[in-house]
């Protein structure tokens, strides 16, 4: 059907409101309470335009002198998030209405007679869609002279997440996404009129899996990370697109860095994958790319040089019959890093490659998947070429029976685990290639610093069979320069020197992709890693790189891979 | 115009103990139901179509028009009765629930009939549980007398009533956050579209009606949409409540045609102005319609175009007069106190705006205004009007614009002493933000 806003038509399908065909057709239409996530409520008002509909007339739609259509104009402004378009409708927005102009100055003006306008101090300034919206349609000024309400401040909704009264709008996104998408009704308002907000009810705490998802969805600053508080302006932070690894959802998500150090991670929508949402474990899961990390290889202990580390390998792995080593490949590594394992291994003899399962609970409603690791489906499409995977039970009872005797693992750690110290002990050599110090680091003869997915480029599966990147959000000090195309850095990181907190040893790891540190020049970018890769991997055949995009790309076995999302 | 000259009380009659089942039966009492059971279903709704019956919960809706809307066929629907009464200035469901249950349970009975409902709840304000006690009795007696229930009268149709009581807020009067609350949610009202008719309680079509609308319709059934359609205002007709407060020597709640004159009920109906005082000022319809002055008095008959000429509207009938001893400043401030407290706080210019005209009327009680304040008034009550989910907006912003418009001089009076001159002041910022 044609529909006409701000004297524009536009064609459009099925019932679609208003809002979203401006926003398909890049009129913008300020809201706050409107997400396309959850119901429509509403309430904020913010979304008034004109709207009217062609007049009927006993032949159809009744034409004016100069042959247009009449139309009959709704004698108020209606909400664009909830009326429904029909055939013929008009649409008048700020952009050709001083009525809705003048509504939008009014409910701006209204919204901030009581705001603390706290901006300096708030967390949200800067990705806020109230100071936006004010900036571009509120009024210039207030006439508001009283003193403003006073609420509640730093209210624990629960664990992950904290509440300022003062600055909530009571657009109800919270209380609705609690309910309906997280299906922990959690959240409610309470009291009247101005005196309302937020609140958990008696006896709750807003302890759901995916609670911090209401943080984001919070157009003001009401509603903040506790653990991310305080920390950065968001404009001082580098904001990369990547994905979580969390689990086997492989969740789209923005990795927010300052000073070389990730300091929080908020989901990226991707309507295929993870929608809006991201569960909390996974969003909370980026402490370990800062701390507690390998940097430097090691030989017992002792420091050594990238070079001295490569001899290391070939020393250990060259010490046994290739049929008595081990290699453990990584369902929390990239596929790039795992072809290059299992590539490098193959070639010199290996046979005995092992893979861990992570499954623990089981899927829930939304996201979380029961397989903890985000790589499994890598994995399988390597099987073969591996000639098979050992399971944990198998590599411990052949170390046992002493067919097994160098291990090497790839971000996997063996000890924390499926292995104990009498298997250390019948081991003549453990290498271990990790990104974080564990049980595993701790009793390896040598040790090889990997780059997290925070710091490396390359691709995973998740368990739709979804083909997406990592993208390096973090610097390593010695950068692959095919992982500084991709780096995403803000303009504070471009116009750091050498004295600048991030710039110091401290603030950068010692690290590498497994691939680049076994393939030695084979390879200069996991682009290329890829490439090869694709040719091997039937499932891969007709992919190419640059096509997995941002929004990753669904494998079909059987028939072409379709772009999800460009 | 009518008047009470020779007019025949129907809803309120004096019959002592009609509350009793048996004295309402020996009244005529039931035979709307039977005569209602006798006709078919749309039969029945042109009848009341017929009557002109229009709502008298305040938006003076055409009741018939409003079952029509119903969705035909089998999907489960519910009628919700409205007995929130939270308007100020309005008690008259009240005097039903008290002397004259069953025609309000005969009504009921008859629109559920009309629109095949199984289910009607009564939501009763928590405030009114005497009359809720009463009422709970007389349906008692209803259901033994097989009225209500299971296969009413032999004739095969069944129908429940259910009392709610509500636990007060104002707002719950409003049909959409009614339904809300029936829920057991937070009576936030919806967004409409969908309307009652096809989305309404737990998603299924519903009606909403006031008690004494419903009362009204047993009238009709029983003496027939001709004679009920020639009581009072030609296009607003029928017997309705008029519930006088304020300064009068007898206020109460009388009974009386549509289309009255205003005067007739102050000045003889309730008596006249208390001691012997002029008249200032007179709300209605409850709280919410515009103030008129008493010249606009003089000339004002109690229907829906008649109060329309006079600026204002009939709204539930609650007539609050004021003598010439009134202050008006005060009179405005206590009711945008009421509404800053009942507005539900969804909608954005209602939070926010009847908070702001509290603070700002206050002013004008405290002696402090100005001139910029009287603008700002007006002002915030354009930004309020016509913007929001529900019309408590509208209301609360209503009796600000008509008083201080129509009373203005009241008003200046009231400003710093600065302020008393000229009006030559145009509205501009007058803070940062
Ligand atoms: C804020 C607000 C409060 C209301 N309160 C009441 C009330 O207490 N009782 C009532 O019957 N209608 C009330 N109404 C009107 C109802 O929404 C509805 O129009 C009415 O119950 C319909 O009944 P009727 O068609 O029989 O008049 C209120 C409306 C608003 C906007
Ligand atoms: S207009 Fe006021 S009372 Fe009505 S829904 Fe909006 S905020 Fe609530």
């Amino acid at each position: 059907m044609k529909v006409i806003i701000d004297q524009i038509e536009h064609e459009v399908d099925g019932k679609p409101t208003i809002l979203e065909v401006a926003s398909k057709v890049g009129v913008e239409i300020p809201h706050f309470c409107y997400h396309p996530g959850l119901s429509i409520s509403g309430n904020c008002r913010m979304c008034l335009v004109e709207a009217g509909t062609p007049k009927m007339g006993p032949n159809g739609v009744e034409l004016d002198a100069d042959g247009k259509p009449v139309i009959l104009w709704m004698p108020k402004p209606t909400t664009a998030c909830s009326t429904q378009m029909s055939e013929g409708m008009q649409v008048k927005t700020h952009k050709t209405s001083k009525v809705v102009e003048e509504a939008q100055k009014g409910v701006l003006e209204f919204i901030l007679i009581n705001h603390p306008l706290d901006c300096p101090i708030c967390d949200q300034a800067g990705e806020c869609p109230l100071q936006e919206n004010t900036f571009q349609y509120g009024p210039e000024g207030s006439r508001f002279e009283f003193e403003k309400n006073s609420k509640p401040k730093r209210v624990e909704l629960g664990p992950n997440v904290m509440f300022d009264a003062e600055r909530c709008i009571n657009c109800t996104r919270c209380v609705r996404f609690s309910e309906e998408v997280a299906k922990a009704p959690q959240l409610t308002v309470i009291n009247r009129g101005d005196r309302n907000y937020i609140a958990t009810f008696p006896g709750m705490e807003l302890d759901n899996p995916y609670s911090m998802n209401v943080i984001d969805i919070c157009p003001v600053g009401a509603l903040t990370s506790k653990h991310f508080r305080f920390k950065a302006r968001v404009w001082e932070m580098s904001e990369t697109d990547s994905i979580c690894t969390g689990c086997s959802a492989g969740c789209n998500v923005k990795v927010w860095v300052k000073n070389n150090e990730v300091l929080r991670v908020t989901p990226r929508e991707n309507p295929t994958v993870n929608q809006w949402w991201m569960c909390d474990q996974g969003r909370l899961g980026f402490t370990e790319l800062n701390e507690n990390r390998v940097s430097g290889p090691s030989f017992k202990g002792q420091a050594i040089t990238w070079e001295e580390a490569a001899a290391k390998l070939s020393d250990l792995t060259g010490s046994v019959p290739a049929e008595e080593i081990a290699v453990i490949v990584s369902p929390f590594a990239t596929l790039e890093d795992n072809f290059a394992v299992i590539s490098h291994f193959k070639a010199a003899g290996v046979t005995s490659f092992v893979r861990f399962d992570h499954t623990a609970g089981s899927d829930d409603h939304l996201l979380i998947k029961a397989d903890k690791s985000p790589n499994q489906a890598a994995l399988t499409l390597l099987e073969k070429k591996a000639g098979g995977f050992l399971t944990g039970k198998a590599l411990a009872s052949a170390i046992t029976s002493g067919k097994l005797r160098v291990l090497v693992s790839v971000q996997e750690n063996p000890f924390g685990g499926e292995l104990t110290s009498d298997h250390r002990s019948a081991l003549k050599a453990v290498i271990s290639f990790s990104t974080n110090l564990n049980e595993t680091t701790s009793s390896a003869d040598l040790v090889l610093p990997a780059a997290t997915h925070a710091e490396t480029l390359g691709t995973f599966i998740n368990a739709k069979g979804i083909l997406q990147k990592v993208r390096p959000a973090k610097i390593l000090k010695h950068q692959n320069r095919s992982l500084m195309r991709e780096t995403g850095l803000s303009r504070w990181d471009k116009h750091a020197w050498k004295y600048d907190k991030w710039a110091q040893p401290t603030h950068v790891t010692d690290a590498k992709p497994v691939w680049e540190i076994l393939s030695g020049e084979e390879y200069k970018s996991a682009e290329q890693v890829f490439s090869r890769l694709a040719k091997e991997l039937p499932a891969l055949n007709s992919v190419s790189w640059s096509e997995i995009g941002t929004g990753g790309i669904q494998l079909e076995p059987a028939s072409k891979p379709e772009t999800v999302k460009p | 115009m009518s008047s009470l000259a020779g007019y025949e009380k129907v809803i309120l009659p004096d019959i002592p103990n009609l509350n009793q089942i048996e004295v309402y039966e020996k009244h005529g009492g039931y035979d709307g139901l039977k005569k209602a059971l006798s006709m078919s279903q749309d039969d029945v709704i042109s009848e009341v179509k017929k009557s002109g019956l229009r709502g008298r919960g305040g938006a003076g809706f055409p009741t018939g028009l409003k079952w029509s809307f119903m969705p035909k066929g089998d999907k489960i629907r519910y009628l919700a009765c409205n007995g929130d009464e939270g308007e100020p200035g309005t008690f008259k469901d009240r005097q039903i629930f008290e002397f004259n249950p069953h025609l309000f349970i005969e009504g009921t009975l008859i629109a559920c009939y009309a629109m095949g409902i199984k289910t009607a709840y009564v939501y009763i304000r928590g405030e009114y549980l005497k009359w809720i006690n009463i009422l709970q009795a007389s349906l008692n007696e209803a259901y033994a007398k097989g009225y209500a229930g299971q296969n009413i009268l032999g004739k095969g149709f069944s129908t429940d009533i259910v009392i709610h009581r509500g636990a007060g807020a104002y707002i719950c009067g409003e049909e959409s956050s009614l339904m809300n609350s029936l829920e057991g949610k937070r009576p936030y009202p919806r967004i409409k579209p969908p309307f009652p008719a096809q989305v309404g309680l737990w998603g299924q079509p519903t009606t909403i009606n006031n008690i004494e609308t419903l009362a009204n319709a047993a009238v009709i059934l029983r003496k027939g949409a001709d004679w009920y359609s020639k009581i009072g205002a030609e296009k607003h007709p029928g017997p309705v409540l008029y519930g006088i407060s304020g300064h009068v020597t007898k206020p109460g709640v009388y009974e009386g045609p549509t289309g009255m004159s205003l005067k007739e009920l102050i000045y003889e109906v309730a008596g006249g102005i208390r001691n012997g005082k002029k008249l200032k000022a007179v709300i209605p319809g409850g709280s919410s319609t515009p103030i008129l002055t008493p010249e606009l008095v003089e000339k004002a008959t109690m229907d829906a175009d008649g109060l329309r000429a006079v600026g204002s509207s009939m709204g539930t009938a609650g007539i609050i007069v004021m003598d010439e001893d009134t202050d008006l400043v005060d009179t405005l401030h206590t009711l945008s106190k009421f509404y800053h407290h009942e507005s539900c706080g969804q909608c954005t210019p209602c939070r926010e705006g009847t908070g702001w005209l509290e603070k700002v009327v206050a002013k004008f009680a405290e002696g402090k205004a100005t001139r910029q304040d009287y603008d700002l008034l007006l002002k915030i009550c354009a930004q309020m009007e016509g913007r929001t989910v529900c019309a408590l907006a509208d209301a609360a912003a209503w009796p600000v614009r008509n008083t201080i418009t129509r009373f203005k001089e009241e008003f200046e009076a009231r400003m710093a002493d600065q302020d008393k001159k000229g009006w030559e002041y145009s509205m501009k910022a007058v803070s940062g933000v």
